[in-house]
């Protein structure tokens, strides 16, 4: 991190400036708000979404910096401003933020001064060569704060500023490259645990019970965060991994089969499908809400007007079950189930050695439970042909999602190149099995929600035809995806898929391959 | 990204003036935008108070052995860059001329700079030339700076003629009056008729001011030391007319 400047920039600019002349200019103050998404997207490329009030009016303005400091787009967007770049209107900041921020919630910081003040080194010709800005910036509430100094080089004068910044470097002692005050100071305000959402085992000859309650326990942090996320609707990727946290930790719970019932492991079976149920249908409607902005993308600017009811409808529908989720989630008997669940798992280390089950080294448990649920898929997936009913793709589905996590929960202890091999090829059937359901459920559900929008006289006939096209456009999909089974499904029928899967099972357990 | 060309067979009707000041103004809007200075004058690149000289020169860059790239310079402005005036852009003519398909050399040239820029303007030498040409292939559009007299106006319809000859049916031609003196008749009635005859004419009119004139001691773009003045604000709005026809 760079130090706080003491110096005055004056100071620096005339120790360094050469033959350069120095001009300083006068301190200024901005204040303003950054935006990102929480998993920090732009940030990752290196850019800045920095976002000003304009006083007096209901706009703010909105600019996007790259990572050379650099303006890339910027646009005046109206107060309040929308959370995902499909909302923004049209033009070069829309484009410049669409490919990278993709269909994530931008989140504001909290306000933000900025205190700028620089100087230009100029040659004879009074042409400027290079900029040294000092900035401090500061996080309302929070105290947090950084400053420092930096070169900017001016493109086809980079030799100016490394001179400058060289100087700066055996004058000073610091140097002035490296992130500045504002993205410094971005970087500690969005600072997150860097807890894994994907625990695993870590060796395969570990007793199951005290190996799996630790991958538990970190999917229970991952429970708690993402609860506090879908709770204050940060994105819709929190319910999303709520919701595969909750499917990881069903699926350990099943491979946990005590020869007499466990009250504590039974109350989580028991907390844990019910809130898959309760999170079920805001996360339906997330998807529908994804579908729709896809097909509204594509779809041509008429089309696309039409389908503006839907989405509405769409959203009104999140918002009522969204309300419902939190207020469920936000329960004192939600809150007693998990600290109970807690307490089991942080508690004396010997109930989780009570059973055999639990004493038998995790790899052994988790191969037999892979081999088993692979078998049982080879039989629910040969039979299928295109006269099969959907039902048994559906199954097979189930059966297939169960062998992925089962498998994912030891991912760590198998060769990392081989089990990527393993799960890439199952998560080809597991797309085409996705596809065929979810297209079909979806394709349903819109025209449930034409009928009750037509009802309620919220569509009229252009919407109408709108969403009918586009239940038309999955149902092609869904037959497109139903065509391809065989395809997929032919590679992890044949038998070298098998003795590749009982080898991985293999390793790391001591046995032989 | 969009080609302009500030463009005129004529000598001194204001295409420098226009291009440096436009792209000036455009960066203000948020746009990025490069000047490419194509005029071994090298005026552009004296506003912008940037050394003409350049490594390697015209010759490599027609021969492809260079990229347009690397003779970028950055501007006193957040938001113009420029590729300096050199020297050897003298010898462009003979080049292009030697190279085969010459004519599109400059389009191959401009892009790889598409995601870079949203703009480029190309400051062009007075006269009709193989760099001209070339230029024609490359521009979406040229910006025509026209003095109100007769016989500027001749000259623009040698222009369009070229432009019907060469089926350049994709190259929009955007002339505007530059220089104008609302005192002189004559200025007055060829401003009043022209857009009779040309519906592409922009009604953006640039006056005759001693301030752009001051552009070349100031060695900036007017918006940079007298942005509150008539010929400043004329710019803007004929910035704005341009990006609207654009679409
Ligand atoms: N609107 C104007 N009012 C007064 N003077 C102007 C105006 N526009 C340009 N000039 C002056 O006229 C002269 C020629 O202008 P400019 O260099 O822009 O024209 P040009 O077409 O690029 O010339 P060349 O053909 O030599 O490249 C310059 O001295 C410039 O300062
Ligand atoms: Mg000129």
């Amino acid at each position: 991190m760079e130090p706080t400047v003491i110096t005055p920039l004056t100071a620096i600019a005339d120790a360094v400036r050469g033959t350069l002349d120095a001009d300083a200019f006068e301190p200024a103050n901005r204040r303003l708000r950054l935006l990102d998404t929480v998993d920090r997207r732009l940030a990752a490329r290196g850019w800045r979404l920095e976002v000003e009030p304009i006083a007096g009016a209901p706009v703010e303005n909105w600019r996007l910096i790259n990572g050379a400091g650099k303006l890339r787009a910027q646009a005046r967007i109206p107060h309040p401003a929308p959370r995902l770049a499909d909302d923004l209107p049209d033009g070069p900041l829309r484009r410049a933020l669409e490919p990278a921020v993709w269909i994530r919630s931008m989140i504001l910081s909290p306000w933000i001064t900025v205190t700028e003040d620089g100087a230009v080194l100029r040659d004879q010709d009074g042409k400027v060569r290079c900029r040294l800005v000092a900035q401090t910036a500061v996080a309302e509430g929070a105290g947090e704060q950084r400053s420092g100094v930096q070169v900017e080089a001016l493109k086809g004068y980079r030799r100016d500023s490394e001179k400058i910044a060289k100087r700066i470097a055996t004058r000073f002692g610091w140097s002035p490259s490296g992130p500045d005050a504002l993205t410094a100071l971005a970087e500690a305000l969005h600072a997150r645990p860097e807890e894994s959402d994907e625990p695993s085992v870590a060796d395969a000859r570990e007793p199951a019970g005290p190996a799996l309650r630790v991958v538990l326990l970190a999917l229970l942090d991952t429970v708690e965060r993402r609860r506090a996320g879908v709770i204050a609707d940060i994105d819709c990727e929190e319910l999303h991994e709520l919701r595969v946290a909750i499917r990881r930790i069903r699926s350990i719970l099943s491979l946990l089969r005590t020869p007499e019932p466990d009250a504590r492991l039974d109350h989580a079976r028991e907390t844990f499908a019910w809130l898959g149920r309760v999170t079920g249908p805001t996360r339906d409607l997330d998807v529908h809400i994804l579908a729709w902005r896809a097909h509204r993308r594509q779809a041509s600017p008429d089309d696309a007007a039409a389908l503006e009811p839907l989405g509405r409808f769409l959203m009104d529908e999140r918002a009522k079950a969204h309300a419902a989720l939190a207020r469920t989630l936000s329960t004192r008997r939600l809150d007693t189930a998990l600290a109970r669940w807690r307490r089991a798992l942080s508690g004396n280390g010997a109930t989780w050695t009570r059973y055999e089950v639990l004493r038998q080294p995790v790899g052994d448990l988790a191969g037999r439970r892979i081999l088993k649920l692979y078998r049982r898929a080879l039989r629910e997936g040969t039979g299928i042909t295109p006269a099969t009913p959907a039902e048994s793709l559906h199954a097979l589905r189930k059966t297939m999602k169960k062998l992925r996590y089962v498998i994912e929960i030891v991912r760590e202890v198998y060769p990392t190149r081989r089990v990527r091999a393993v799960l890439q090829t199952l998560r080809q059937l597991q797309q085409v099995l996705g596809d065929v359901q979810d297209m079909e459920v979806q394709a349903a559900a819109l025209r449930k929600f034409g009928q009750v929008m037509g009802d309620s006289g919220t569509a009229g006939p252009a919407t109408l035809m709108a969403i009918g096209a586009q239940a038309e456009d999955l149902e092609i999909h869904r037959a497109e995806a139903r065509a391809r089974f065989a395809e997929v499904f032919a590679p992890i029928a044949r038998p070298r898929f098998g003795k590749r899967l009982s080898a991985l099972t293999r390793s790391g357990t001591g046995a032989p391959e | 990204m969009n080609v302009l060309a500030s463009y005129n067979i004529k000598g001194g009707v204001g295409k420098t003036a226009s291009a440096v000041n436009l792209a000036f103004v455009a960066a203000r809007t948020g746009a990025r935008v490069l000047v490419v200075d194509l005029d071994p004058q090298g005026a552009a690149t004296f506003y912008f108070r940037i050394k003409p000289k350049v490594k390697g020169g015209g010759k490599g860059l027609v021969s492809g052995k260079r990229d347009l790239g690397d003779l970028i310079k950055g501007t006193d402005y957040d938001g113009v860059d420029l590729v300096p005036a050199d020297f050897s852009f003298r010898n462009l003519d003979l080049l292009l001329d030697a190279e085969k398909k010459s004519k599109k050399k400059l389009a191959k040239l401009l892009k790889p700079l598409a995601n870079e820029y949203d703009f480029i303007l190309l400051d062009c030498p007075p006269s009709m030339s193989l760099v001209s040409e070339a230029v024609f292939h490359a521009a979406d559009a040229l910006i025509v700076p026209l003095i109100p007299t007769t016989l500027s106006l001749r000259t623009y319809e040698q222009l369009q003629a070229f432009r019907a000859e060469e089926k350049l049916a994709n190259l929009t031609l955007l002339p505007f009056f530059s220089m104008v003196d609302r005192r002189k008749t004559m200025h007055r009635d060829i401003i009043d008729r022209f857009p009779d005859d040309h519906a592409e004419a922009l009604t953006t009119h640039i006056p005759y001011a001693s301030v752009v004139e001051r552009m070349g001691t100031e060695r900036a773009p007017l918006g940079a030391f007298a942005p509150r003045t008539a010929a400043a604000a004329a710019y803007e709005t004929l910035w704005a007319e341009i990006v609207s026809r654009l679409g």
